[in-house]
């Protein structure tokens, strides 16, 4: 049980903090998530991959807690817990980069955004997505195209290309 | 290349994850539309950005926590059980109310029965005796009782205990015919079995081995 924990607890809280944007209901609903799990792991079907059953119950949870509270206009983006003094204009950008993307996140739709971080941060295939979800395969590709193309817009908007930050 | 087709080629791309940045053909279209050459300065840098994100800084070791509220509500759940368990049905709310819903209904029948079927005298004064306005076959004769003559019931009380015995006559009845299907379709089993010892034929031996399957 602690093993389980230990080994994805990183990526359940890195998937919640993204979803939510608040470190504290990350941490609650990592939790959560891993209390659920626990306590229906009978159910998981052993002949799929446990990661994306893992992470899409954390989704759902981030999901379901989202449509029941207003969302927190004060998101602080997960670089912004690293200090700035000691970085370099490169690092500087980077970080810039990162609060844009978490911005851009903030405003897509939760389902969208779900299946974008586990297409792109957790790196899980269009197939697992769509079993984990339980919907079809090209409404996952729907929803993350449709979240590129939001994401892309908003960089584009504001200024913002690889490796330097011009937001206006 | 139209703007169309680049857009859709750089969502086939990224699905394949591959890098945009390194397709001739989007590179060519990007070259002379300004549009697109932002769309594909924008998106470099934003998954490998996406990407980096996937194991977060953690400030606190959840599996202390997790393990806590598993282990508690683990035991919360196996001790309401053994409470549970080892309560009399008198015990528990439903069954203290089911008994006192008993008990009332018996006070309450006994109460009405005594009253019905109480036996009449010359001074009875129910409106039954005295109502002359009440049908000849109402009206109930009174009957005359000496004063050290013991009680009788009347006919109604008799019906009603002899309606309860052959009720209960019955009840017999049927369990004894349950108690002989079950020796039978058990013995019809055991005569497939050349081997079974001449006890196990028994009556008895079959009736408690139903039992103890039923229990099963």
């Amino acid at each position: 049980m602690a093993e389980l924990v230990r080994r994805y607890q990183g990526q359940v809280f890195a998937l919640c903090y993204r979803m939510l944007g608040d470190r504290q209901d990350a941490e609650d609903m990592a939790q959560e998530t891993f209390v659920r799990v626990l306590r229906s792991l009978e159910r998981w079907d052993n002949t799929r991959h446990f990661e994306p059953w893992l992470l899409a119950i954390a989704g759902n949870r981030c999901r379901t807690l989202l449509a029941t509270r207003k969302r927190r206009p004060d998101t602080s983006p997960i670089v912004a817990d690293v200090p700035a003094r000691g970085y370099d204009a490169e690092d500087q950008a980077l970080r810039s980069l990162s609060e844009e993307v978490s911005l851009g996140l903030a405003d897509i739709r939760a389902e969208y955004r779900q299946a974008f971080l586990m297409f792109h941060q957790h790196e899980m295939s269009y197939g697992d997505i769509a079993a984990s979800l339980d919907c079809p395969l090209g409404t996952v590709k729907t929803w993350i195209h449709r979240a590129r193309r939001e994401l892309i817009d908003h960089l584009r908007l504001r200024g913002i290309v690889e490796g330097t930050s011009h937001a206006v | 290349m139209r703007c169309d087709a680049f857009e859709d080629r750089l969502q086939h791309l990224l699905d394949e994850r591959q890098c945009p940045e390194d397709d001739a053909l989007l590179a060519e279209h990007a070259a002379d539309c300004p549009h697109c050459r932002d769309v594909l300065d924008a998106q470099a840098g934003l998954f490998d950005t996406v990407r980096d994100w996937s194991v977060a800084n953690l400030e606190v070791d959840l599996v202390d926590r997790v393990v806590d509220r598993v282990v508690s509500r683990a035991t919360v759940g196996t001790a309401s059980v053994r409470v549970a368990a080892s309560r009399s049905w008198w015990q528990t709310a439903s069954g203290r109310w089911t008994a006192l819903a008993v008990a009332a209904a018996l006070v309450l029948v006994a109460w009405k029965g005594i009253d019905r079927f109480a036996p009449r005298t010359a001074n009875d004064s129910s409106p039954s005796a005295v109502d002359p306005g009440h049908t000849a076959q109402n009206v109930r004769e009174p009957r005359q009782r000496t004063p050290n003559a013991p009680l009788e019931f009347g006919p109604l009380a008799r019906k009603a205990a002899e309606d309860l015995g052959s009720r209960l006559a019955l009840g017999v009845h049927y369990l004894h015919r349950g108690r002989t299907a079950v020796t039978d379709a058990l013995r019809g089993q055991l005569s497939r079995k050349p081997d079974a010892a001449p006890g196990e034929r028994s009556s008895s031996f079959l009736f408690s081995a139903a039992s103890r399957l039923a229990i099963g």
